[in-house]
């Protein structure tokens, strides 16, 4: 574990709930946004990421990673699937169900980031983030961690229970489809981006 | 080396995650390819563009996640000194009830009886093949006595 969240941690155990409010604060943009990715709204995703978070606390003692942050994913990640499985309205991680012989994955767009806000009002972030809902979910989820989180292939591989050979290959999938889908724009916003 | 083998190595080069090797393998495509230049140049951009993108939750969420522990932990604290004593005395009451379940339910043979003598127990008791017995003795001597007129029975 970072030195400093291992520090932050023990003054919580102390009885210093500050330390806990600082780790929250420096986690909280990339953990809510993929919580919101994933999510029915803002609502919702808060509910998860305060979820994530009691969760994370009270099991402390099973944290075994080098990265909070990579734990947080994983028990959003978990929670996530459990709620999946109790509500018939959100699509599961492991289990995608289908609709005539297609994954709802496939087909459902995420309730993603709203358009005036979050992406810093870039219209890139914003096609980018119309074009990255479309994804099967495994895909779309290796994708948000890997460039929005900033996670590791292996960190990955171990969230999504999967070997890092097949993370690397929805990556791949993913960027394929998000090169395909913004063909169109893409030199326009490489040269807008740069 | 095929584009797939080379975009993963791209992919694995952002993340940090190459060996020695394949970032030997990695710098010769990106010598004799410009495909995949085009490619490491979309997913730099993809990366950045991206990392800075993303949502804040709302300001009193902190406050809630640290509200919601200190309530599990109030509730934990106040449970705790309940059940533990009370768990501690229905085992204890158990153990005695058994034991003196076990004591008043049988008789203690020492206490019975008295040394050399024959126990309450043991007068009391019935043989229940000695009449079979009995009659078993009496047939092997009449056996015993007149064999001859026995066989002829």
């Amino acid at each position: 574990m970072d030195g400093d969240d291992a520090k932050l941690l023990a003054a919580y155990r102390a009885g210093n709930t500050e330390a806990l409010g600082e780790l929250v604060e420096k986690y909280k943009r990339p953990l809510f946004s993929f919580i919101l990715r994933f999510s029915e709204g803002r609502e919702d995703a808060d509910e998860v990421f305060q979820e994530v978070w009691v969760r994370a606390i009270k099991h402390m003692s099973r944290y075994r990673e080098k990265n909070l942050l990579s734990w947080l994913f994983r028990i959003a990640h978990n929670l996530m699937i459990d709620r999946g499985r109790k509500s018939r309205s959100l699509v599961s991680f492991d289990t995608p169900a289908y609709t005539d012989g297609v994954a709802v994955g496939e087909t459902l767009a995420a309730p993603q980031i709203g358009p005036d806000s979050e992406t810093d009002g870039l219209e890139i972030g914003r096609k980018i983030e119309r074009a990255a809902a479309l994804l099967p979910l495994e895909q779309r989820e290796v994708f948000w961690l890997r460039m929005s989180a900033d996670l590791s292939f292996k960190e990955i591989a171990k969230i999504q229970r999967c070997s890092i050979n097949t993370a690397l290959a929805r990556m791949q999938y993913a960027v394929a489809k998000l090169r395909k889908e913004l063909a169109g724009e893409y030199r326009e916003l490489l040269e807008a981006g740069q | 080396m095929t584009t797939k083998r080379t975009e993963r190595l791209l992919l694995l080069e952002q993340s940090g995650e190459m060996t020695a090797r394949q970032k030997r393998r990695l710098q010769r495509a990106l010598e004799t390819s410009p495909e995949i230049r085009q490619l490491r140049t979309e997913l730099n951009f993809l990366n950045r563009t991206m990392l800075d993108a993303g949502a804040e939750p709302p300001e009193w969420s902190t406050d809630k996640i640290i509200n919601r522990l200190r309530t599990e932990k109030d509730r934990h604290r106040l449970c705790m000194p309940v059940w533990k004593p009370v768990l501690a005395i229905a085992a204890g009451l158990a153990v005695a009830a058994s034991i003196w379940n076990f004591t008043a339910g049988k008789p203690m043979p020492a206490l019975t009886s008295n040394s050399g003598a024959e126990t309450e127990m043991d007068l009391l008791w019935d043989d229940p093949f000695g009449a079979e017995l009995a009659e078993l003795e009496n047939l092997l001597l009449t056996i015993s006595v007149d064999l001859v007129s026995f066989t002829e029975l």
